[in-house]
């Protein structure tokens, strides 16, 4: 006897109520199971379902991470993963989501001077350090000061604070932050985690030991750190506000996390599946596609934004990828789609373009290749390499490219190894760690490099296609275009969103047709809940992580 | 005896001082360095990783680098972690108790079970005993550490449920890894024991003692094994050094704290001060077991003895 609409949308909601299901999800399998669309809206709107969502407080949490943290200092701490905890711990002036919106935080509003060297930030009122001092201009002014003295070595909030000449304190909740250029990206790099505000009373009084000692206003306060081991933070009572991209405002659910640093695969997911942590990071993708089977656990997977996303910069001053044409082929000559399902599972999404396909400034008109072995070959004896036995050669030379990689994805490679071969083009594959692989990248020893960056703003595809960072900096393309060194600049200096935009689709098609990079996914973060953890869908402001502070635990 | 000792640690400083010198530059020669490895998600600019390396005072030449960290160090400071920016000897100090635990529980279990071995094996030499010792010892050596870690993880933390799967705070956390570390030691110690055993049993005075009329176990443990200790004595003392460095596939697999990872995490890192913290702590560990090895000989065996 088919299932009724009511009896299924009664089913999806009890999957709801038990936490198992997200609304999102709910109406996807609502969907799915054929409910008809005024059973779906009826559903999506009925109280049930919102009463459902609304977190239960209390309960404690143990996550599993992959790596311990480099220090609890968000001013000077320069690795994405410890997102989790300096999010958590700390709030930023600005907040932001990975489509690009922004959100009022520690800041309630801003407005730009217009010669654009003057940025009025007006503070929110009412907010306390977890040490009890006041949240106020003094103390975002202590802030910046401190993550620009050399003396801190800042490794990425430094450089996000951009041309950065100083704060005026106008009063208790004004700041004037002085540039000394116009500079767009400002609002974007005040929401990354490295933006935290800590307690103007810690960071004098720790000095070099605020890492291990992180005081700030978030949802979360610290209490201790046991280094390789494990951290702990406890709830924040005193929380009451939210910047609005949250899915709740006011005290956070859970009462105690502990994050548990547990480098190996297997033991991770073991101690998920024991019970030893409820969530888990980094998943492997195989272990990741199963782990929902059964209803013992839930999995999510989060899109992680990237300028540019993995793919491989093809050196364009190193014979024979210095050969405009010979670069195209190989573009056309990879396919994606099977990387994706061969090294991911499938779990990854094909990339187009040397900005993540769902990040704001995108554009998909740059998106001018796709997989086409046929129009590859043609390029390719275009450009005088002909076909002889499996391999091609011009003037006596074989087509052979060095493609440097990284140990952990030489499956990658192997694939792309496999791809071009079908096309005459031999790969000899150079497989590295870090910082050796870097090293090696900037002197251009390769044709391909595989790589893959963060980012939240495309300002930072300047570090990677400007000129002035062939060699001693990330551009490892070797890649100089006069043209677009100087839209990097007048990119940076634009503070309106669509004026950026625009000039970002020039780059992106630029760089696109000269062939600088070839595409393979956008990445994924796979994470694996415990069934009955609730509110893991919102994510961080790059993708690499859920929010705890919307986490709860909705066991009946 | 004590002038000895001393004597022994002042020659083992000019030691310990060419290891840190040998290590510096050794690690100058690896590609990349601590900024390269602190800007691997984010990328910077070539001016903004310049304006880095010159605040950690990474650009300045070579010798003037070594010089200022000799200085230093001779000084009892041994500088911060390039990336935590804490003091290298409370990092040491912090994951130091984890090593010892799981050094101590695995040579425990080791030396009984491999010595228990060994001794069963020779006692009953060439029996079916002897031949299934000598085999379980082959098996434990030739098993991949990482391996045999995580199947002892699916067996008993996913399956069974009994043990933890990871951490290194408990009792209960240190059972699984101290077993999985020990394999190694207890395949090597039982073969040891065993030869030692069979060689000191055909001695004369063994041979007297059984005459004289002697319990068979007063023979073995009173006679036989003290003089068998020898050999063993070595294995254990270099041991035991070698497992304070860390054992670092254990401490990564089971997810424990431990100065083999610290090290290799910061040799990884290019993180200077660390490394150059951890090679004197391993250092002055591995003079320490030497010495200790030789001062254990002199006190089993009456024909050893210092002279200063």
């Amino acid at each position: 006897m088919p299932a009724t609409n009511s009896s299924v949308a009664l089913a999806l909601w009890g999957e709801l109520f038990r936490g198992r299901l997200s609304r999102r999800q709910l109406l996807a399998r609502g969907a799915q199971l054929g409910l008809s669309a005024a059973a779906l809206g009826a559903l999506a709107r009925s109280p049930l379902v919102a009463a459902a969502e609304q977190g239960k407080p209390g309960g404690k949490l143990s996550i599993a991470l992959r790596r311990d943290f480099e220090t609890l200092d968000p001013g000077v701490n320069s690795d994405a993963s410890d997102g989790i905890f300096l999010m958590a711990v700390f709030d930023r002036l600005v907040e932001r989501t990975p489509d690009g919106k922004l959100y009022p935080g520690l800041a309630q509003s801003w407005s730009v001077s217009p010669d654009g060297l003057a940025w009025t930030f007006k503070l929110r009122q009412g907010v306390k350090f977890h040490d009890g001092t006041p949240f106020n201009a003094a103390a975002v002014k202590a802030n910046f000061d401190h993550i620009a003295d050399p003396k801190t070595k800042s490794e990425y909030a430094v450089f996000e604070l951009g041309p950065y000449a100083g704060t005026d304190i106008v009063d208790d909740y004004t700041v004037n932050v002085k540039m000394t250029r116009k500079y767009g990206p400002l609002l974007a790099g005040l929401a990354t985690y490295g933006m935290g505000m800590s307690s103007p009373a810690a960071i004098k009084q720790y000095g070099a030991n605020l890492g291990q000692h992180p005081v700030g206003t978030g949802p979360y306060r610290f209490k201790e750190w046991v280094q390789k081991s494990h951290a702990t933070v406890v709830v924040n009572p005193d929380y009451n506000w939210a910047s609005g991209r949250e899915a709740h405002n006011g005290r956070a659910y859970l009462d105690e996390i502990t994050f548990d640093i547990i480098p190996e695969d297997a033991t991770r997911l073991a101690a998920l599946k024991s019970n030893q942590v409820q969530m888990a990071s980094n998943v492997p993708p195989a272990d990741w596609k199963k782990l929902a089977d059964g209803g013992k656990f839930t999995t999510e997977k989060i899109l992680q934004e990237g300028y540019p996303p993995a793919g491989a910069f093809i050196n364009v001053t190193k014979f024979p990828t210095d050969d405009l044409k010979v670069r195209q082929a190989l573009i056309y000559a990879v396919n994606p789609d099977e990387i994706n399902q061969v090294v991911y599972e499938g779990v990854a999404a094909p990339a187009n373009g040397i900005i993540s396909t769902f990040a704001w400034a995108y554009d998909k008109d740059s998106a001018i290749y796709s997989y086409d072995p046929d129009k590859a070959n043609a390029l390719l004896d275009e450009a005088g390499w002909k076909m002889e036995g499996g391999v091609r050669k011009k003037a006596g030379k074989e087509l052979q490219l060095v493609y440097l990689t990284l140990t952990t994805v030489k499956d990658a490679a192997e694939v792309v190894q496999a791809q071009l071969q079908n096309v005459g083009v031999n790969v000899s594959i150079l497989a590295e760690d870090n910082p050796a692989q870097q090293a090696d990248a900037q002197a251009g020893k390769h044709n391909l490099v595989w790589t893959q960056w963060e980012g939240v703003d495309p300002a930072d595809l300047h570090k990677i296609f400007g000129s002035e960072n062939i060699g001693t900096g990330w551009n490892f393309a070797h890649y100089s275009n006069p043209q677009v060194d100087k839209w990097f600049d007048e990119g940076e200096a634009e503070t309106d969103q669509e004026k950026r935009r625009a000039i970002y689709n020039q780059i992106q098609q630029t760089i696109m047709q000269d062939a600088a990079f070839i595409p393979y996914n956008n990445v994924t973060n796979l994470w694996g809940f415990a069934a009955g953890l609730a509110g893991t869908n919102v994510i961080d402001e790059l993708g690499s992580a859920p929010q705890i502070y919307d986490i709860y635990w909705n066991k009946p | 005896m004590f002038a000895y000792v001393r004597r022994r640690i002042l020659i083992s400083i000019p030691v310990i001082l060419g290891l840190m010198t040998l290590v510096f530059f050794l690690m100058h020669l690896l590609p990349g360095d601590a900024v390269t490895a602190m800007l691997t998600e984010y990328g910077a600019s070539a001016q903004d990783q310049a304006q880095l390396r010159h605040n950690l005072g990474l650009d300045r030449p070579l010798l003037v680098q070594y010089a200022d960290y000799m200085e230093h160090a001779l000084r009892g400071d041994f500088g911060r972690s390039l990336f935590s920016h804490e003091a290298v000897t409370s990092q040491i100090l912090t994951q130091l108790p984890a090593t010892l635990q799981l050094a101590f529980a695995s040579m425990l279990i080791a030396i009984v079970v491999g010595g228990g071995l060994g001794v069963v094996a020779a006692l009953r030499h060439n029996s079916l005993a002897d031949r299934l010792s000598m085999l379980l010892s082959l098996v434990g050596v030739s098993m991949p550490g990482f391996w045999l870690g995580i199947m002892l993880i699916l067996l008993f933390s996913l399956r069974l449920g009994w043990l933890p799967a990871a951490g290194s705070g408990s009792l209960k956390q240190l059972i699984l890894p101290a077993i999985a570390l020990s394999l190694g030691s207890i395949a090597v110690l039982s073969r040891l024991v065993r030869a030692s055993m069979l060689e000191v049993l055909r001695q004369d005075f063994v041979i007297t003692a059984r005459a004289k009329g002697l319990h068979q176990r007063t023979v073995v443990a009173g006679h036989a094994l003290r003089n068998a200790l020898i050999p063993v004595v070595t294995f254990i003392g270099m041991q035991f050094g070698y497992l304070l460095g860390g054992a670092v596939i254990t401490e990564t697999v089971f997810a424990r704290q431990g100065i083999g990872q610290l090290a290799v995490g910061a040799i990884q890192q290019r993180d200077m001060p660390l490394v150059e913290g951890t090679v004197i702590f391993v250092g002055i560990i591995t003079v320490v077991a030497n010495l200790a090895v030789d001062l254990v000989y002199a006190a089993i065996d009456p024909r050893i003895r210092v002279t200063s």
